[in-house]
């Protein structure tokens, strides 16, 4: 008996293009990462040897060591870890909470609003650089955790995704919790937010990437070497500055290693989020 | 004085730029404590509207809803004192059963025994208490409408709203459903108003049938005299399955008219009625199970059915006459020959006449 194919079923010379474009892909996306790994976990001689090196030739931890002691991470590692984890904790509870008001069909200029957000996300965070900056130095947030926390923490992207996940609610949820003698607040907390912690969860996470990986803001608002994040001292180590460092020259493992260490907490992060993420990006995308 | 009072309520949408449409147009009626009304209608006739104006989950443009003597057009959804069950069951899907059915006490703020008690009494009455740590995705259809049945009780309203609480539930579970349905208002003598499309549901739960179409309400009745005494063509028409057969006959004479080849005598109790209507013509209402049939031999003139379906218990015989299809039924658990020619005789005590233009009953169109 032969089994029928399926209509949706690509055709072979499609299958092995697709399979093709995917190799490439990944390749193009792992060899970076496994040369910064290589690097990170070589000695120090032999992570100046030219070219691209995918295993280490000799493992150590030296680099690891190295940076964690001339470079003393702990201050940026723990600076960027209070920025992010309580940054991304309002940034979830204020797209939830726009989200939610905006999804009221007689809520007065909704559409008005809605433009505005989604203005938001047009514009490049570049050009707005020497606005934030004076708008930073006149609110006394220049060289501040604060400065580092309010800044970024109205998202467009997040506001529009959970404004579509509380949509997707249906509305006689809404009207049998109000039956139920829930007031506003209630709906929000107990119905609301527990039925869309994908979306919770995908807001979060992109939150907690930007937030970590955030270059740009705390460039332009911190001088203070004691406020410097993870990615303002990796640049730094980067460029092989000497700004912060006193040092004249930084080993590549070191270098790289800097890098493995703050890409460590976004791994974590995927991990705890990875059920959800799909879910909650495919509501976005269908319903958006 | 009445428990509910509905006083000249309209609900008018306004839909785009100059389009205004009247879901529920001045409504007037009232229901009595321990009542149970069913609205009834076709899809789009606004008798959800009328629930969700009552619950205060809509507006009212004009009018005034009264209960226990106190108008509830200001007062807020929660301060109603009102329990509905969704069409959508609409349990909250992260709590589980027990959470589902104390929801609402704890936000009422009640005392946690008596909490418990009302969750006890509710699963004990409803059979849900082998299922009470189960999420609603857990259960089937029919136990979750019996939560969202759990949910209403256990908040002892003042009025419970039922809104087309069986339509997703297949035919046998609706059956079960609507026998404890019945029962519930029976045993807890609450105030219910339930909506539905299904014919069947409102004529076997009902102490009172709301008839509504665009929005206007048709007829307000027994189940019985709904059936019996339709006040219209449109009443006439949807209740009933198969429906009333309304067929558009000259009247010759105040005496007699003519159906088909038939000559048919007019009730006694219509001939001052039909009078004006001499040289008119007049709609003639008859229910299918109102026609006796007889089995003529092949010589004598008669007419042929063009379809029988034979449906166990009873035939239904469709005619095509030239004033329209007739349909007659007769209980036979055998199925009858097509090839037959049969004579007709219509009840004539059964026989119902309507306005053709107005589409009323001539004998209310009289009374008015």
């Amino acid at each position: 008996m032969y089994l029928r194919k399926n209509k949706n079923q690509l055709s072979r010379p499609a299958r092995l293009l697709n399979r093709f474009m995917l190799i490439i892909l990944f390749i193009s996306m792992i060899i970076p990462f496994m040369n910064v790994l290589a690097i990170a976990f070589s000695t120090s001689k032999n992570s100046m040897v030219p070219g691209i090196t995918l295993f280490p030739k000799e493992f150590s931890v030296e680099g690891f060591v190295l940076i964690w002691k001339t470079q003393n991470l702990w201050l940026p590692f723990l600076n960027s870890l209070f920025v992010t984890t309580v940054g991304t904790f309002f940034q979830v509870l204020l797209s939830a909470l726009v989200g939610y008001i905006l999804t009221k069909k007689d809520l007065p200029f909704r559409n008005l609003i809605l433009s505005f957000v989604l203005i938001t996300m047009m514009i490049p965070s570049e050009l707005t650089l020497v606005s934030i900056y004076s708008l930073n130095r006149d609110l006394g947030l220049l060289n501040t955790y604060s400065g580092l926390i309010v800044n970024g923490l109205m998202s467009g992207f997040g506001i529009i995704l959970m404004k579509n996940y509380f949509e997707a609610i249906p509305q006689s949820l809404f009207e049998a919790a109000q039956i139920d003698y829930a007031s506003e607040f209630k709906i929000f907390f107990k119905i609301y937010l527990p039925m869309s912690i994908p979306g919770l969860v995908t807001v979060g996470f992109v939150s907690f990437v930007s937030k970590w990986n955030s270059l740009l803001i705390p460039v332009t608002i911190i001088t203070d070497q004691n406020k410097f994040t993870l990615p303002v001292v990796l640049r730094s180590l980067i460029f092989n500055s000497t700004a912060n460092s006193g040092t004249t020259f930084i080993a590549p493992n070191a270098i790289m290693a800097g890098i493995v260490i703050s890409v460590l907490p976004l791994i974590i992060a995927y991990i705890i989020a990875q059920r959800f993420l799909v879910s909650g990006m495919n509501l976005g995308s269908i319903k958006g | 004085m009445s428990f509910l009072t509905f006083k000249h309520v309209s609900k008018q949408y306004v839909d785009g730029k100059n389009n205004q449409g009247y879901a529920v147009r001045n409504a007037n009626f009232s229901i009595n404590k321990g009542e149970l009304v069913v609205f009834v209608g076709p899809s789009g006739c606004g008798k959800s509207t009328f629930l969700r104006m009552l619950a205060g989950l809509e507006e009212i443009t004009s009018g005034e809803i009264i209960l226990e003597e106190q108008s509830l057009n200001d007062v807020d959804v929660k301060m109603r004192d009102i329990a509905m069950v969704f069409q959508d069951y609409a349990l909250y899907p992260h709590m589980s059963v027990e959470e589902n059915l104390s929801f609402g006490l704890k936000n009422q703020r009640k005392p946690k025994q008596t909490i418990m008690q009302k969750v006890d009494m509710a699963c004990s009455l409803l059979d849900l208490s082998d299922f009470r740590k189960r999420m609603p995705k857990q259960l089937s259809g029919g136990q979750r409408q019996r939560v969202a049945l759990g949910r209403a009780i256990v908040k002892e309203p003042k009025v419970f709203l039922l809104d087309e609480p069986l339509s997703n539930l297949d035919a046998k579970l609706r059956v079960q459903t609507r026998k404890m349905i019945a029962d519930l208002h029976n045993r807890l003598k609450a105030t219910m108003i339930y909506v539905t499309h299904d014919q069947t549901e409102a004529m076997t739960l009902a102490d009172k049938i709301v008839v509504m179409n665009k929005g206007i309400i048709q007829q307000i009745d027994t189940p019985e005299r709904i059936y019996l005494y339709p006040s219209n063509l449109f009443v006439a028409g949807f209740i009933g399955s198969p429906p009333m057969n309304l067929l558009r006959v000259k009247i010759k004479n105040s005496q007699s008219f003519k159906l088909s080849e038939f000559n048919v005598q007019v009730p006694d109790d219509y001939q001052v009625l039909l009078q004006p209507y001499v040289g008119k013509e007049v709609i003639l209402g008859i229910r299918p199970e109102y026609i006796q049939l007889s089995e003529l031999t092949t010589g004598e003139s008669g007419i042929k059915p063009n379809l029988i379906e034979f449906l166990g218990s009873e035939n239904l015989i469709y005619f095509m006459l030239e004033e329209g299809e007739l349909i007659v039924k007769k209980n036979l658990s055998s199925k009858m020959s097509p090839s037959t020619n049969y004579g007709l005789k219509i009840k004539r005590e059964n026989m119902h006449f309507f306005d053709p233009i107005s589409g009323e009953h001539l004998k209310r169109r009289s009374s008015n």
